[in-house]
């Protein structure tokens, strides 16, 4: 089965290797991009993502509101947040705003498998 | 004087009787009292000195002049104005008083008559109490303008200090103002620098340090271990690169100071200054203790974060306590340490700051925001820096939530 990620980062070198990074997976998709927590807002509601993986550093909106806001608009849809901090920064933020992951950006090998815990735990529920 | 002229003439039993006085340019006498002149002369008439008039005469002569017959006298002219009262004897003196010459007094009769030595004497008696009482009146006049004088100059005085004082609270608070918009400068441009290091060049090393993982992954199996080492290093050195820029971010703009409450902040800054300095900073907070308002706690921050870099730098010990505290309204912080400890009186040297402790600049900045900063230190026996700044109180929380809500 597919699994459709939907990305948010405003970076476009970093969002073309978030992008490539993902592709790797025979079983995921991208199911859309944006620059912006408002973009995203906008393209969620049209997009079926079964995860959306957002930076914390957004201009505009930040990612914790872009949580926040997705939270109450699809509470079932998870989130990952990643950022250029440390998780000891931000991570708990993050949580209490109702991201399910917290992964810090030095940490590439940790993205993908994060993405598939997130995922399977949302499976099993 | 117009009572000494009249108490001359009835003792004398003379009609004519007058002062006329010295004036302080020209030989001219003006008429300064009277008896037997047209009221309206005083005071306008003046007659002339030198051998013009009998009184110019005694004047000059310095002594007493007594003639019997104006018809027969060829020393000096009676002054018209004189002659014209119809007088034919009188006697003139001079009046003294400490030496000066304030003018004449002189008695005339309308009869030919003989004034003898005995009048002589009285005239003069009369003259030199006049001459005491115009010495002393002249005396009088200068000390009153003295007085006059330096009431004026003790008024100028504290008008101009007065004028001083308020130019200087001026610039006092124009230097404060100045200082408050440095810092809050100071922390923008930080601000700034860190978000152009973080949004950018963290990212681009980020997605760098994704390629590389990436590539190493895709090669597999398939290459040989120089080629896997090489990656391995160019990982490593991306890795240091990425640490390097992070480091810088948050140095310059600590993510914790904005929006949360100054004990967050530092219990944050003794975490990073355990991680990355290796000093353990044992930190204590009284609850809900905030400096009046948001450039005072950015300020606060950036000079505790220096106090703690002297513990590094100087103090050879890895521990170090923070305190943060409310005393006598005001927010006080305390770093102390049990290291090196330095000579207090470099405090009070011509350059402070040679010493390389920084603690100089942060009294003076500190003073700007109604600081205060005081030093305990001994040789060998620790340091203890403790900086007091206003608090913030029920009446300045509205400020610094507006200051927030800007920010």
């Amino acid at each position: 089965m597919t699994c459709k990620l939907f990305l948010v980062e405003d970076h476009k070198m970093m969002r073309r290797t978030l992008v490539k990074l993902l592709r790797r997976e025979p079983d995921f998709a991208i199911a859309g991009e944006a620059e912006s927590a408002e973009e995203a807002l906008e393209r969620l509601g049209t997009r079926n993502a079964d995860l959306v993986l957002i930076d914390i550093s957004l201009p505009g909106m930040d990612g914790i509101r872009l949580l926040q806001e997705i939270a109450e608009r699809w509470p079932d849809l998870p989130c990952v947040l990643l950022s250029a901090h440390a998780e000891s920064v931000y991570g708990a933020q993050a949580r209490k705003n109702g991201a399910r992951a917290y992964v810090d950006k030095r940490d590439v090998r940790k993205i993908v498998p994060t993405i598939r815990d997130v995922l399977s735990a949302k499976d099993n529920r | 004087m117009d009572l000494a002229v009249q108490q001359v003439a009835d003792s004398l039993d003379v009609p004519v009787c007058h002062i006329l006085a010295t004036q302080e340019e020209g030989d001219d006498l003006l008429l300064l009292a009277a008896t037997g002149w047209d009221g309206d002369a005083i005071g306008r008439v003046t007659l002339p000195g030198t051998t013009a008039s009998q009184s110019g005469y005694a004047l000059e002569a310095g002594e007493g002049v007594v003639v019997a017959d104006y018809a027969a006298e060829h020393r000096f002219q009676l002054a018209p104005a004189v002659a014209a009262l119809g007088v034919q004897s009188g006697l003139s003196v001079v009046i003294l008083g400490e030496g000066k010459r304030y003018g004449v007094l002189s008695a005339y009769s309308r009869d030919q008559r003989d004034f003898g030595e005995h009048e002589l004497d009285f005239l003069r008696t009369v003259a030199h109490t006049i001459g005491a009482a115009m010495r002393q009146q002249e005396a009088k006049a200068v000390r009153n303008e003295l007085v006059e004088e330096l009431r004026t100059l003790t008024e100028t005085l504290e008008e101009r200090v007065e004028e001083r004082t308020q130019q200087l609270q001026k610039r006092r608070a124009q230097l404060s103002a100045v200082a408050s918009a440095l810092t809050v400068a100071e922390q923008r441009e930080r601000e700034r620098i860190a978000q152009i290091l973080h949004d950018d060049l963290q990212q681009l090393l980020h997605a760098l340090q994704m390629r590389v993982v990436m590539f190493e992954e895709e090669l597999g199996d398939a290459v040989d271990d120089e080629i896997r080492k090489s990656l391995a290093e160019l990982e490593s050195l991306n890795e240091q690169a990425l640490t390097v820029a992070r480091s810088l971010t948050v140095e310059l703009s600590p993510p914790v100071l904005e929006g949360e409450g100054l004990a967050e902040a530092f219990a944050w800054l003794a975490l990073h200054m355990e991680t990355v300095y290796g000093l353990h900073v044992e930190f204590d907070a009284e609850e809900k203790v905030e400096p009046a308002n948001t450039d005072l706690r950015e300020l606060a921050f950036q000079m505790v974060r220096e106090l703690l870099f002297n513990v590094v730098k100087h103090a050879q010990v890895d521990e170090a306590r923070l305190t943060l505290q409310r005393r006598d309204g005001q927010c006080s912080l305390t770093v102390a340490d049990e290291g090196r400890g330095f000579d207090p009186s470099i405090l009070d040297a011509a350059d402070p700051d040679a010493a390389g402790y920084g603690l100089h600049n942060i009294r003076e900045r500190l003073g700007l925001f109604d600081g205060t900063l005081s030093v305990n230190t001994t040789p060998g026996a620790g340091t203890r820096v403790t900086l007091r700044m206003p608090c913030r109180t029920k009446n300045n929380a509205m400020n610094v939530d507006a200051d927030q809500a800007r920010s």
